[in-house]
């Protein structure tokens, strides 16, 4: 009960589709489509559900096409529903009311909502102005983004002419300017290098904290996941998968831990092979994969039959347990 | 509701030009040299006719020269950007904001017609000069017609360029829709290259009942003076119906098409 009055986001039942054109390759095909377009219906979204709590950083993940972003603009209010509810912060997303348009903020990886002509101070002051911000408010929060992002010489200069990390971070501070209380990311991190990731992470995570802005993201980037969400949403082939703190997702689809020893003389692979299978490895040093019920036994026997200098155990990296569950679908 | 919103978007829209200001020059060049050509026939044609049709010399280079003025308030529009916009998905950008889409392309167009207007201006001085034409001015009464007819132009074309940028919604032929409604219909059927009257009797008749007449024709006819006081308020009576009815469509195909909308593009 609690939880239903702190939730931010409430989505029941929530489905989208689309009406698409099936091709065939080649000229004669184009021709023939003409007249002849067989339309098909690609269910993006199928009847999802979950809550958000005030506050939360929740992170879609799921591969190409599963309908994380579809979802994302169904959230926005970007698109309309099939069917099902959505209810943020009391409106319904697709009716774009004015207040509640006031209250989100979105930053999409692939599209600029700078101008991009002229350079991104001129866009911020048109946010000041669409979203009514104070002059004293407008400057605070200005020089907090200015000063957290190191982007004093940037913002003068034409939207066009910054390098992608650059224009990223004025996104970011386009879509922040009006302190919103629920934002969206979909795939902040794309194409950046990953000292531009890590400072935009750095932000987000200190945006969440500071402000307590309820952010929901999408990306492919596991180290955005791992850094900055306690809890994931997996969604595949539209529907969830998996909703849950990201610990869980790790034990519920991997049965297998990660033993790193390094010996002190050398071993042969055929010995350390019979333990578990192995992940790398050069005579002095092994990682192996071992299953869960297993690996205390294996670590033990290893260590009391050779001369280990150092050993690691550690939980499957998200982005095999990720890449595994993609794999077997 | 605030205009401030709509005054930095105007300032915003003013800076781009200064941006592409080659861009610019060659745009209002090449209606420059549009009309010089245009003038040229017309002047070659009227050479040794005291008159052509129903108009005089003076007037068919009135017909011309006025008609380059008021071209650039009418159809100089950003609202052909809100097509290839819903097609790529950068609509997106405006959806998702606290401010009415419709009055940000409004406020984006007016800059642009008062830009193009104020460079008009120096090209018309300019056409003076060269072509020195003689010129046939409307009585006080008619002047005051031609503002008001000039104003329904101005807001016919305005929705008639939204409808067909919405198009958009339901088509991914957004381009070619465009230039076929939107600048060979426009062009042709609005008077622009022939007046209508030089046009077969029934085609003059039917196209009265679109929307064309009324974005440049009839203004100028008005100015000339050969649209009899009695007949003006019929004329007048049409173009507002056809204006309210574009108007009307224009916001059907908008609540409907925010619906459709597939937000293209990640």
């Amino acid at each position: 009960m609690l939880n239903y009055y702190m939730s931010i986001v409430s989505v029941n039942n929530l489905s989208r589709s689309f009406q698409v054109f099936d091709k065939k390759p080649g000229l004669f095909a184009s021709i023939k489509s003409i007249y002849n377009r067989p339309e098909r219906t690609v269910h993006a979204v199928e009847d999802i559900s979950f809550e958000i709590n005030k506050g939360e950083l929740v992170g879609f993940i799921g591969p190409n096409g599963a309908g994380k972003t579809t979802t994302l603009k169904c959230l926005s209010g970007l698109l309309y529903p099939s069917s099902g509810d959505i209810n943020i912060l009391g409106f319904k997303p697709s009716d774009r009311k004015y207040n509640y348009l006031r209250q989100i903020g979105f930053v999409m990886g692939q599209k600029n909502q700078l101008w991009w002509d002229i350079p991104p101070q001129e866009t911020f002051l048109l946010n000041k102005e669409i979203y009514d911000i104070a002059d004293n408010d407008y400057q605070k929060r200005l020089d907090f983004f200015i000063e957290t992002l190191d982007i004093k010489n940037v913002i003068s200069v034409q939207t066009k002419k910054l390098s992608l990390g650059q224009r990223m971070k004025c996104e970011f501070v386009a879509a922040l300017l009006h302190n919103p209380k629920v934002l969206f990311l979909d795939e902040p991190t794309i194409g950046l290098d990953v000292v531009a990731s890590q400072k935009i992470r750095q932000f987000i995570k200190k945006i969440n904290q500071e402000y307590k802005t309820t952010i929901i993201l999408t990306s492919h980037n596991m180290n955005d996941v791992e850094e900055l969400c306690h809890r994931v949403i997996l969604i595949d082939r539209g529907q969830i998968k998996f909703d849950g703190q990201l610990s869980e997702l790790t034990s519920k689809y991997t049965e297998l831990k990660i033993l790193r020893f390094t010996f002190e003389t050398k071993v042969p692979k055929s010995t350390i092979s019979k333990f578990g299978e192995i992940v790398d490895g050069n005579l002095l040093a092994y990682t192996i994969k071992v299953t869960k019920d297993k690996y205390l036994g294996v670590a033990s026997e290893i260590l009391s039959s050779f001369p280990v200098t150092d050993l690691n155990i550690e939980d499957t990296p998200i982005e095999d347990v990720i890449r595994q569950i993609y794999t077997d679908r | 509701m605030s205009f401030a919103k709509y005054i930095r978007i105007a300032k915003n829209t003013l800076q781009e030009y200064f941006v592409y200001r080659v861009n610019f020059f060659f745009w209002r060049l090449q209606v420059f040299i549009f009309f010089v050509m245009f003038f040229s026939l017309w002047s070659a044609i009227s050479t040794g006719k005291s008159n052509l049709g129903v108009y005089t010399i003076p007037q068919i280079y009135s017909y011309f020269v006025i008609g380059y003025i008021i071209k650039a308030l009418i159809f100089t529009t950003r609202t052909q950007d809100i097509g290839s916009d819903i097609q790529n998905g950068s609509i997106s950008t405006l959806f998702i904001k606290p401010i009415s889409t419709l009055k940000y392309y409004f406020a984006r167009d007016i800059i642009d017609k008062l830009f193009n207007t104020f460079f008009m201006f120096f090209e018309f001085i300019l056409i003076l000069f060269l072509f020195k034409p003689s010129f046939s001015f409307p009585t006080r009464e008619n002047f005051i017609y031609f503002l008001l007819f000039l104003i329904l132009s101005i807001i016919t074309f305005f929705f008639y360029s939204l409808v067909i940028s919405f198009i958009a919604f339901w088509s991914d032929d957004a381009w070619s829709s465009r230039f076929l409604f939107g600048v060979v219909f426009v062009t042709i059927f609005s008077g622009q290259y022939i007046p209508l009257d030089f046009l077969p009797t029934t085609v003059a008749q039917i196209l009265d009942y679109t929307p064309f007449p009324y974005m440049f024709y009839y203004p100028l006819k008005i100015w000339l003076g050969q649209v009899p006081s009695n007949i003006i308020y019929g004329k007048l009576f049409i173009g507002v119906l056809i204006c309210l009815f574009l108007y009307f469509l224009s916001q059907l195909m908008w609540l409907k098409g925010k619906q459709k909308y597939q937000s293209y593009g990640n």
